[in-house]
């Protein structure tokens, strides 16, 4: 038998100092969702069961205890950090959940420049790391656009990636070891080395779990030698999206790693660009010692030499535009203010594919939202991440809610939008989700994605979680309308 | 029927420009502002979506309401222009001008522009701009059209074909009255303005409505020119203090200002 909300505050109450643990109801209800919502965020309807209590868990026993009391209990609990989640990762889709918060637990435990990797608790806000890493001429290399927000525990368990992602790779690229606690308070570490070859790489667990096995404590990351004098800064305008896909595709098969290459559409480059003029925009930065900066500028311009009609962009324009790209506290508080007088709200989607269906999956979601999503006031997209074999491509879209309740628009307009991408990913080969993870939204295509391997999906999630205790919902959809999957 | 026409202005971000930026132009004396976004002037932001509800408010009502818009600029207003053009605005021009210092000057163009249109009910403007910042445009076109002006607005309401109710600021006073048209309208900061999204279907609507160029006799770049400007430092400092209650945290603030000297 489940026990009551009463209950479970009370045994928190006994594991935890009474101060560790928060019932207020206005902290409660903006805990039962995350931006996803957002617009019942911003006119402050709750649709979503609201938590028992949110707990500031401060060690690693402190998680473990929690844990051990919710597997014992059949009590689901929801770990966070920085809260910037946007997929209905951090909604609390069972009754009196736990939320567990892990933004005390927020020591930087070891900058070790010989072996250069970073050792920190699970809470350590990104940005306050990077910045002191800088003033020790490192730099996590990791940049998301939520690193106002962001923090260690989060990016790891959302398989984060950061602008520079395609010189330094993703958050997979620079995780190095890993303490998490398991469902019953099972804790394990994962030691930090350069590589091994002794089975599966068990880290790869832990990546991208969106707090569905596990709770990460701490994180073990690499770090990088940060040269900004040798940044050097590329812009163009170019005739169209083909066009861009083929200058990237080409950039990355012929060898060059600049961090950042980014490919905007007429309409995002309009959102971001006076200077655009009706013409698509293409970004880099080649980035690392002098020597290879300057072979890769060079590298990148023979390209774009043999690009019909481009047209080069002062440099220093691209690189006062990029260093104010972020976003934190004071935009989404603007960006509130602005919904609640406009009813305009602003999403953006994101989806991933080879080379060789990326401009099919482009050209399919602007054909269709146009067609099938009402009061849309703005689609485009961009790529902010490219491989050997592939790109992503960002949708970004803008609708006004009409006539319609605040309840009501997640399945009028949102979920419409993403049915409409995912399925054109889904149709071409691509992948749904390139870096916000499946949340409990994207969850509803989770079969759709992985195909026969949701077979190992679900064995990890029975496997590690049997009791079903951990971020019910995420990954994996509680509820699900065959019929209608996209209507919840 | 109504006729109103907006003038705005589109400026850049200047919020997004650091400290650092503004103190090492001010010792170049020259600022680039080309990598920033531009947006519409806030106080005209709030006018023109005044202006939109005022027009909604008329229709409900039974009467017409003409919207036309102008600007000046380069040719980064157009976008604005077609934004407003799927809003409703049936008149949208630009004038050919670049950055002006002179507001009379700047007022000569616009009145001139709003001389050749059919003659005009209101008259709306932003009370001020962010990088002319001289609070003087609205007036002085109201002198050059020989029709009165009111500053501080924050609202207008629909009363009649001859008739607005205008509600605008005086020493922290809020008045409203009943005013009859033709008049000026200098908008003050309208708490929450944010100027309505059109549709893609609205802008589709719409593109067949040309935007109008106007071309001045007179050309900006021969009355005053920007020379330079100084940084002026206006930084704060914040600290947080530990007081469990309220008598607490006024007797920390008073023991810090004896000891800075602010208070004996």
């Amino acid at each position: 038998m489940a026990i009551s909300r009463e209950q479970i505050v009370a045994e928190l109450k006994n594991i935890l100092r009474e101060e560790q643990v928060v019932t207020d109801e206005k902290v409660l209800k903006e805990s039962s969702r995350d931006r996803y919502r957002k617009y019942e965020q911003c006119m402050e309807v709750y649709t979503q069961p609201i938590p028992a209590a949110v707990v500031f868990a401060e060690s690693t026993e402190d998680v473990a205890a929690i844990l051990k009391f919710a597997d014992e209990n059949g009590v689901n609990c929801v770990a966070r950090t920085g809260q910037s989640a946007i997929e209905g990762g951090l909604e609390t889709a069972v009754e009196n959940s736990i939320v567990i918060d892990g933004t005390r637990m927020n020591k930087v435990i070891e900058v070790n420049e010989t072996n250069m990797q970073v050792t920190c608790q699970c809470g350590v806000p990104l940005e306050s790391l990077e910045d002191s890493l800088r003033e020790m001429g490192l730099t996590t290399a990791h940049s998301p656009q939520s690193k106002p927000l962001a923090q260690m525990g989060g990016l790891v368990a959302t398989r984060s990636i950061g602008q520079f992602s395609t010189l330094y790779g993703g958050i997979e690229d620079m995780i190095v070891g890993l303490e998490v606690v398991f469902p019953g308070g099972k804790v394990c570490r994962i030691k930090n080395v350069p590589r091994r070859s002794v089975g599966p790489d068990i880290r790869h667990i832990v990546l991208g779990n969106e707090g569905a096995l596990c709770f990460i404590t701490e994180v073990t990351v690499k770090v990088f030698k940060y040269q900004p004098e040798n940044n050097i800064y590329m812009g163009y305008k170019i005739d169209n999206m083909t066009q861009g896909f083929g200058v990237l595709r080409q950039v990355m098969v012929d060898g060059y790693k600049p961090s950042i290459a980014r490919l905007y559409d007429v309409a995002d480059a309009a959102m971001h660009f006076d200077w655009s003029d009706g013409k698509c925009v293409i970004i880099f930065m080649a980035e690392g010692p002098a020597a290879i900066t300057k072979a890769t500028a060079a590298g990148i311009e023979e390209i774009i030499a043999g690009v019909p009609g481009a047209e080069k962009v002062d440099p220093a324009i691209i690189e006062k535009w990029f260093n104010r790209l972020n976003w934190g506290p004071a935009q989404i508080a603007e960006e509130r203010e602005e919904i609640i007088a406009t009813q305009n709200i602003g999403i953006t989607t994101e989806i991933s594919g080879c080379w060789d269906c990326i401009n099919d999956i482009y050209d399919e979601v602007m054909d269709r939202m146009v067609k099938e999503v009402p009061d849309l006031t703005m689609i485009g997209g961009h790529t902010s991440h490219s491989y050997q074999n592939g790109t992503n491509v960002y949708f970004t879209y803008y609708y006004n809610v009409v006539d319609c309740a605040p309840e009501d628009e997640i399945n009028k307009y949102h979920n419409l939008i993403n049915k409409i991408i995912c399925e054109s990913a889904v149709k071409f080969g691509g992948s749904i989700a390139h870096h916000h993870g499946l949340g409990k939204a994207r969850a509803h295509m989770v079969w759709e994605e992985y195909g026969t391997s949701f077979y190992m999906l679900e064995t990890l999630k029975k496997s590690f979680d049997p009791n079903g205790i951990m971020n019910m919902g995420t990954l994996i959809p509680i509820k699900h309308n065959f019929d209608d999957p996209w209507n919840f | 029927m109504i006729r109103i026409v907006n003038c705005f202005k589109i400026e850049p971000e200047l919020d997004k420009v650091t400290n650092e930026e503004w103190a090492e132009a001010a010792q170049n004396g020259q600022i680039d502002l080309s990598f920033l976004k531009s947006r519409i002037n806030l106080q005209d932001e709030g006018a023109l979506e005044l202006a939109l509800k005022f027009k909604d408010a008329a229709a409900s009502a039974g009467e017409e309401c003409q919207l036309s818009a102008i600007s000046a600029g380069s040719k980064t207003v157009n976008n604005t222009l077609q934004t407003l053009a799927a809003l409703g605005y049936t008149s949208t021009d630009r004038i050919v001008w670049g950055e002006e210092f002179s507001p009379v000057r700047t007022a000569r163009v616009i009145a001139d522009a709003i001389l050749d249109k059919e003659e005009q009910d209101m008259i709306i403007c932003g009370g001020q701009s962010g990088t002319g910042s001289n609070r003087s445009v609205p007036l002085l076109i109201s002198e050059m059209l020989g029709i009165p002006c009111i500053t501080a607005v924050t609202e207008f309401t629909y009363v009649n074909d001859k008739e607005v109710k205008v509600t605008y600021s005086r020493d922290d006073m809020e008045i409203t009255e009943v005013v009859s048209m033709p008049f000026v309208m200098a908008i003050g900061d309208v708490q929450k303005a944010f100027l309505r999204v059109p549709t893609l279907m609205q802008r589709m609507a719409s593109m067949s409505q040309p935007v109008g160029e106007i071309n001045p006799e007179c050309n900006a770049q021969e009355g005053a020119t920007l020379k330079g400007f100084r940084y002026l430092d206006q930084s704060r400092n914040g600290e947080l203090i530990d007081g469990s209650n309220p008598v607490d945290a006024a007797q920390i603030i008073l023991d810090r200002l004896k000891e800075e000297g602010v208070v004996k």
